[in-house]
């Protein structure tokens, strides 16, 4: 019987997940098993058992703890991690001080086992009616993509049909009053803006179904822009904003969608010229830095605010800013842009200081 | 609260706190549904139930009336019960103004950071929830990646401070113009004149105030 008593003691001793403190007659902490040890810290050795609870509410009594073993007593150890450690605690008076016998309450750890299993199954489900979900609204988007590029296809026949008719009216000037030249003007005016939102809706919903398909070639950079400038310099002449140019680096050559980076770069220098009063100066600024060519518009403009950047590169993101002649915008241009510079492993962004003007920039690697 | 949105009752409340404590998330669940279909303000819900429900917790835990385990599994069940709101929650009109909200590391405590990006997604800002344990490292890619409007960082956990302070020495240092602002129940136990040493970085003692803060920003 001895034997067996002793075998207990020390099986309790170095291998139960038990925690057993002896403590002196001041309540101090003499002796621990191995578990106490690793779940408080051998630094436990010496110190008052009050010492090793969080007690935030300054609640614990020694002495009342000592007298009152009716029933188990739950504490919380701050364990040598730092974490909490819930207990039921119960203490055995001896001769010379005490035994404190730790233990986990069993069933509370069995429900917290239960629910935390429970709640990561109804997890793991709601994640996968999540992603099923997403697939569907995928497939609905791509349906909608289509029935759109459909839609705007077939209306640039009728809209091109209109222009050329209106063109050919405005041609017969000697049978057109000046009220009817206006009105005919401003159909002119409104049939060139739809064709350019349809077409602008065409390339959203290709770049949406993920059909965007790059034609890339080799580039000479200096030529292309030179020719990019030219063509944006009717619309310069016209609001009587100047442009100039600032080539830095080895400009040589790169790789890219020459046709998508003029659309691109059309897109930016428009938007400054929309935004520039006139007398104000355009300025672009392309360099080669190690890895990319970065291409920089900065306008004059009123700039804008910052809370208003993100809505930009969304569709139909209008901000507060209006243009300065009037001048149409369709909502779509950067974030087209922002596809093709994308689809291109590029970047894409703007700094803007309201009342000193925008810079519209991106990059494109020069090993796309 | 909205002209048309039902109040919750004392009893809906106590009835939430006893199913809660007993771990019961399926009667959680009737009394949240039940006070839903009442059309209560989701901000009211958050406040008046889950966070009133969860500070008694903390405090029965306090006083030893309640174990860790049986405060995870009262946590666990309100975490869950969030997805009863999020259909409402991001729905809301977005502003374009976005902030990240933390944990720093080590702290795993991560429900209040979670309400307060709910609560900012309520006010139409983009909330993004970089959750539990967030490693230094980690947040400052994110901050970089994302450039947002705020930071807010949620402390639980009173020992978890000095990692707090550190993360803010971290983030001073690469965006120095970036507000921040930090909260949770650790700062019931100290830590404020630390927080005040710290320029742009504020300390939001409430729901409210936090609501107050970013509809003025």
């Amino acid at each position: 019987m001895i034997e067996r008593t002793a075998i207990l003691e020390k099986h309790i001793w170095d291998r139960s997940s038990l925690l057993v403190l002896n403590l002196d007659g001041f309540g101090r902490v003499v002796e621990a098993n191995a578990y106490a040890l690793r779940l408080l810290g051998n630094d436990c050795i010496g110190r008052g058992f009050g010492e090793l609870l969080i007690d935030f509410n300054s609640l614990f009594e020694l002495g009342k703890f000592q007298t009152d073993n009716s029933s188990a007593h739950l504490l919380n150890f701050s364990t040598a991690e730092g974490m909490p450690e819930s207990l039921k605690v119960t203490y055995y008076p001896c001769n010379d001080g005490g035994i404190v016998v730790g233990e986990h309450d069993v069933g509370e750890l069995q429900e917290l086992r239960t629910t935390m299993l429970t709640l990561n199954q109804e997890q793991a489900i709601l994640s996968r009616e999540l992603q099923k979900k997403n697939v569907e609204l995928q497939k609905l988007n791509d349906t909608k993509n289509q029935f759109l590029g459909i839609a705007a296809h077939d209306l640039r026949n009728p809209i091109s049909t209109i222009i050329t008719y209106t063109d050919f009216f405005l041609e017969d000037e000697e049978h057109l009053t000046p009220d009817m030249t206006e009105v005919l003007a401003d159909v002119r005016s409104l049939a060139d803006f739809m064709l350019h939102l349809i077409t602008q809706l065409l390339d959203i919903s290709v770049i949406e179904m993920g059909k965007l398909v790059l034609d890339k070639q080799l580039l000479d950079i200096v030529p292309f822009i030179n020719e990019v400038v030219k063509l944006n310099g009717l619309l310069s002449q016209k609001k009587g904003i100047g442009i100039e140019q600032h080539y830095r680096g080895n400009l040589d050559s790169i790789l890219c969608d020459p046709h998508k980076i003029k659309q691109v770069m059309n897109n930016l220098i428009s938007n400054a010229f929309k935004f520039s009063l006139p007398g104000t100066q355009v300025k672009l600024l392309v360099f080669a830095e190690p890895r990319e060519l970065k291409v920089e518009v900065h306008d004059q403009g009123p700039g804008i605010p910052a809370h208003e950047i993100d809505k930009l590169f969304k569709p139909f993101g209008r901000t507060s800013i209006h243009s300065t002649g009037g001048e149409s915008s369709t909502g779509l241009g950067l974030v087209i842009s922002r596809r093709i510079v994308e689809s291109h492993g590029g970047r894409i962004g703007v700094e803007s200081v309201v009342g000193s003007g925008s810079v519209f920039w991106f990059t494109i690697p020069f090993g796309a | 609260m909205s002209a048309d949105s039902g109040a919750i009752t004392e009893a809906a409340f106590q009835s939430y706190l006893a199913y809660l404590i007993a771990g019961d998330r399926n009667k959680c669940r009737e009394v949240v549904e039940d006070i839903l279909r009442d059309n209560v303000d989701t901000k009211d819900l958050y406040v008046g139930v889950f966070q009133r429900a969860l500070y008694r917790v903390g405090e029965l835990w306090e006083c030893n009336q309640l174990s860790v385990a049986r405060e995870h599994i009262a946590t666990a069940i309100t975490e869950s019960m969030l997805s009863l709101v999020y259909p409402s929650i991001f729905a809301a009109e977005h502003c374009g103004r976005k902030a990240i909200v933390a944990c720093a590391a080590n702290e795993y405590h991560q429900l209040g950071g979670k309400m307060v990006a709910d609560i900012l997604e309520l006010n139409g800002w983009d909330g993004l929830f970089s959750g539990a344990n967030t490693p230094a490292k980690d947040l400052l890619e994110l901050i970089n990646n994302t450039n947002p409007n705020l930071l807010c960082l949620s402390l639980s956990v009173q020992s978890g401070l000095p990692t707090l302070l550190l993360l803010l020495d971290n983030v001073r240092t690469e965006f120095p113009d970036l507000p921040i602002i930090v909260g949770g129940q650790a700062f019931r136990w100290g830590g404020r004149e630390n927080i005040a040493s710290y320029p742009d970085v504020r300390l939001v003692e409430t729901i409210h105030e936090l609501e107050r803060l970013i509809k003025d920003w």
